[in-house]
């Protein structure tokens, strides 16, 4: 899993760091200077229990419907790519929003990346029947 | 019978941020329909996977098999499901397609959203995947592809043309005000 964002003159890069670290812990950071974007936050991690935290938050706020259609829509040669609000991930808040979305800072840009990113798509929003999530205990999460 | 009788047709080329008409116009409640959801079904019913190339391919084949308004007519097939007079469609590409709404249509407009490729290219890179394959060269491309198809006819000839390639809050102020007047709706 990758995350990227812009860090802008005005913000707290720790604050922006925290984000990243509420969203998908533990994460190695990297911050470096883009040629085209300026100052840029990176931050990695792998392995199943990357996409834990992403799997519970969105269970607990009960969003897994909306989340799902955003994740299917963005599938894309075993990778999706989807946005989060920085200021609410800062607030350990978990709300998906548009990649062209500039408001408020701009997006959190997560990448994820797996050999069955299908998989990966029905643990983190599991399809659900009158409200309730489908789980399969059959899921390959590398 | 149709009950739509106005529609706001939104094109641009990849990246001009054509795609925030369609958000602002949800947020003012009018129907909005991508035709990009179309490919993307036919896609996913036919059990491939999804990635710009499938996504290209069978956009083309369905041209030549159904017609250079294929895209267009499927949208207008499920346009019945509207019981308003207004609606929206993201990503037209073709004179062919836009000739198609207003044989179904009453009163069709459409609107061009405009960027330099360089600002263009800039916000593809910003939300796509991290790695080599969004060069500029491989997005002229991409570019040359929807000329191709008949895109820069459509921008050229548009009833509206918005430049964005200032600050989003703009874009979406000007979308906001065009989609008011267009459709008579109260502020």
């Amino acid at each position: 899993m990758r995350l990227w964002a812009v860090v802008h003159p005005t913000e707290n890069l720790q604050k922006v760091q925290q984000a990243f670290v509420n969203l998908c812990p533990p994460i190695t950071c990297k911050f470096k200077e883009d040629p085209e974007f300026g100052a840029v936050l990176t931050g990695t991690a792998t392995g199943p229990e990357s996409i834990a935290t992403f799997a519970k938050k969105f269970r607990e706020q009960r969003i897994l419907e909306a989340v799902r259609q955003q994740l299917l829509k963005s599938l894309q040669n075993g990778s999706i790519v989807f946005g989060m609000q920085r200021q609410a991930a800062y607030m350990n808040r978990f709300h998906l929003c548009d990649l062209d979305e500039y408001s408020a800072m701009g997006p959190i840009r997560v990448e994820i990346h797996a050999k069955n990113i299908q998989d990966v798509i029905d643990h983190i929003s599991p399809p659900t029947m009158k409200g309730k999530p489908q789980f399969r205990d059959d899921l390959q999460l590398d | 019978m149709l009950h739509v009788k106005k529609a706001l047709i939104f094109c641009g080329m990849p990246g001009s941020g054509k795609s925030i008409g369609a958000t602002v116009a949800k947020d003012l409640g009018i129907p909005v329909f991508v035709m990009g959801d179309v490919v993307r079904e036919e896609v996913t019913r036919r059990r491939i996977p999804h990635n710009p190339q499938t996504l290209g391919q069978v956009m083309i084949e369905l041209r030549e098999k159904f017609g250079p308004a294929v895209i267009a007519q499927r949208v207008i097939e499920t346009l019945s499901k509207v019981t308003g007079p207004s609606v929206v469609i993201d990503g037209a590409r073709s004179e062919a397609e836009v000739q198609a709404f207003k044989e179904a249509i009453d009163h069709v407009q459409v609107v061009a959203v405009h960027a330099a490729p360089k600002i263009r290219y800039k916000r593809l890179r910003q939300r796509g995947r991290d790695d080599d394959s969004l060069t500029d060269d491989i997005l002229f491309e991409r570019d040359s592809r929807e000329l191709d198809i008949g895109l820069g006819r459509l921008i050229a000839q548009a009833d509206i043309m918005i430049v964005n390639e200032g600050e989003p809050e703009d874009l979406q102020s000007q979308i906001r005000h065009i989609l008011t007047e267009v459709f008579e709706l109260t502020q």
